[in-house]
């Protein structure tokens, strides 16, 4: 699986704004940054980095129009087609007003777990997943900046200078198994 | 710190262009025209009205007698349940204004400082909202309320009615000419509170007008949520007097709180249109985009929650009010009850939905106008089949007065924005909300 490994460099800073200005000036040089880790969320830092607005959201539409989609049909099936149940003289041939919080429940309980699932699924989150920290300190104080060797644009030399001039206090490499 | 990039705000003025102030009068003029053509198209359709029924309604008059309810509604109590609704409309927008302010002292919120001065200028629509809904409530209750008929709460007299006696202690005119009233002049005077302190700080800075703001929006909040309950019961669920809903007063608040989100949102995008308020951009538009959702989302929660309970309970006591909306009152109401959930949850719903919709300025002026026509029609609902019956009809009258009391709004709107900086510059919080980013 050699092959299939990618080689990262990392510049470690201790300060958010020194992260910024990296991010901001290996950007201006067409630099594509592969991701940042910072020990808190960073103002602005999202934009910086130009990533990317997720897709989740569609994804969110899609499983509550799936969850509003099946509690009708399930309570249609099982009110007017399979067992027909008195429950206060209330009509149940039909979709009713009674159906409607059990289809506003389901809607909302299959958006936000299928979201949920997603979002684990889609960022690898899974259980018994072994970190791949660059540096431990990365969760305490430490700012991490990542760059993809074969990016588009790369040029070790000049991102190497980059990050020196831009205040990191380390540089590594280090291959990570995809 | 390296990239914040410091914004350089300086006092800004607003003052209303001379073509602002002539469309405005133009859709006032033709308002007012269609309005009063309407009067007249209604005054004729309640002659053939009676002329058809062969009896002696008391249109000559011009006066409609107490036991009105006897003969049907005329054009004079189509007139007043008109002024009403629109009345009734614009305050709640303008209470909007302040409920937004206080809500945002509450809350220690500080995206929306920048669009501070909008909801104030919004608020001082109260006064004027006031007198002329004094007007209707002094001039008009008569038509409007049937459980101000003489003798109803008499027991001697042949009108009366036991149901609407019970409701005495509330439906008197105690809480109809005085308490009620007062209450909005309460809420005036926050109001009135709320901007002079911002006015003072634009001069004096500091952090303390702040915190009495803070502290006077507990106060606001806390006395609005009853004397909000209290105005609605009063004036708008007393047209049905022998219906109630407890969600009533709340759902009442949630036109409010929607209807004024909306409206704002129009304005700042009209004010950004005009150059004004230019470190206000695609954040800020988007959560108030957000509040349009959301509370139309609120909306249907509680209107749901209103039909739900009612349909479930089948109590006739209840469910007459909806009899009176779907195949009562020869089902003239049906169509607009079941467009009604469409113009204000639907389609504003679906439209709102994504992010790239509550960015975009003429989307949110089409969604948002839905929006205001919907709850128009909801208030219509609410009022005409209480006031109206089967007799209720739109015409002129019904498109007229809306244009007249929209475009008085706006004008009154933006005359009161003209008065101070368009956004207040020594709020503590003004940093923040120019800064201000939702995230991707």
């Amino acid at each position: 699986m050699a092959n299939k490994n990618k080689k990262y460099i990392y510049g470690i800073y201790d300060d958010a704004d020194a992260i910024m200005d990296s991010v901001h000036k290996l950007r201006g040089q067409g630099v594509e940054i592969h991701d940042c880790y910072t020990p808190f969320p960073v103002h602005g830092l999202d934009k910086a980095m130009g990533i990317k607005r997720s897709n989740l959201t569609i994804g969110a539409f899609l499983f509550g129009a799936l969850g509003c989609t099946l509690a009708i049909v399930f309570q249609l099936y099982v009110m007017a087609a399979d067992w027909p149940m008195n429950i206060g003289g209330k009509p149940n041939d039909g979709y009713y007003p009674s159906f409607i919080p059990v289809t506003f429940e389901l809607t909302i309980l299959f958006t936000a777990f299928g979201m949920a699932t997603l979002f684990f699924i889609r960022t690898k989150l899974i259980h018994g997943k072994v970190e791949q920290l660059v540096d431990p300190r990365q969760t305490d104080d430490l700012f991490v900046l990542a760059i993809e060797e074969k990016s588009h644009n790369f040029d070790k030399e000049m991102v190497n200078r980059t990050m020196i001039d831009g205040g990191a206090l380390e540089i590594r490499e280090r291959e990570l198994e995809k | 710190m390296g990239h914040s990039h410091t914004v350089h705000l300086t006092e800004e003025r607003y003052s209303m262009t001379s073509k602002t102030r002539n469309i405005l009068f133009g859709v006032l003029a033709l308002g007012l025209i269609l309005t009063i053509i309407g009067i007249f198209q209604a005054q004729g359709a309640a002659h053939h009205e009676a002329a058809e029924h062969s009896a002696l309604v008391s249109t000559e008059t011009g006066v409609v007698s107490a036991d009105a309810a006897h003969h049907g509604p005329t054009w004079v109590s189509r007139l007043w349940a008109n002024l009403l609704l629109n009345g009734w409309y614009t305050l709640i927008i303008a209470m909007a204004g302040t409920f937004f302010i206080a809500v945002n002292y509450a809350a220690n919120a500080g995206w929306a400082t920048g669009l501070k001065r909008i909801s104030e200028a919004m608020g001082h629509y109260l006064p004027v909202g006031l007198v002329i809904f004094l007007l209707i409530v002094f001039l008009g209750g008569d038509s409007l309320y049937h459980w101000r008929a003489d003798g109803i709460m008499d027991e001697n007299s042949p009108n009366f009615d036991s149901i609407i006696a019970s409701k005495g202690w509330f439906l008197n005119s105690a809480f109809y000419y005085v308490v009620a009233p007062l209450l909005v002049v309460v809420f005036y005077l926050f109001h009135r509170n709320f901007t002079n302190m911002s006015i003072r700080e634009d001069k004096e800075g500091g952090v303390g007008f702040f915190k009495r703001s803070v502290a006077f929006s507990g106060a606001f909040l806390f006395l609005f949520a009853f004397g909000f309950s209290i105005l609605s019961w009063e004036y708008i669920m007393s047209v049905d007097p022998h219906w109630f809903s407890t969600i009533y007063a709340i759902y009442n608040f949630a036109i409010s709180f929607v209807c004024g989100m909306t409206v704002m949102t129009m304005i700042t995008l009209f004010l950004k249109s005009q150059g004004y308020l230019s470190f206000i951009n695609g954040e800020h538009i988007h959560d108030l985009g957000k509040f349009m959702f959301a509370f139309t989302i609120f909306w249907t929660y509680i209107w749901l929650a209103q039909y739900l309970l009612i349909w479930y309970a089948d109590m006739p006591e209840e469910t007459v009010y909806y009899y009176m909306r779907l195949d009562g009152n020869e089902g003239i109401y049906q169509f607009q009850f079941w467009a009604n959930l469409f113009l204000c949850f639907f389609i504003p719903f679906l439209a709102l939905m994504t992010r790239n919709a509550k960015r975009n300025p003429m989307w949110l002026y089409l969604v948002g106008s839905i929006i205001l026509i919907g709850h128009w029609n909801d208030l219509y609902l609410m009022i005409m089949p209480g006031v109206m019956q089967e007799h209720a009809s739109i015409g002129l009258l019904e498109i007229g007065m809306p244009i007249f009391f929209g475009a008085l709004f706006v004008f009154i709107v933006l005359k009161a924005f003209e008065k101070a900086p368009t956004f207040p510059l020594k709020h503590p919080y003004l940093e923040e909300s120019v800064h201000h980013d939702v995230g991707p």
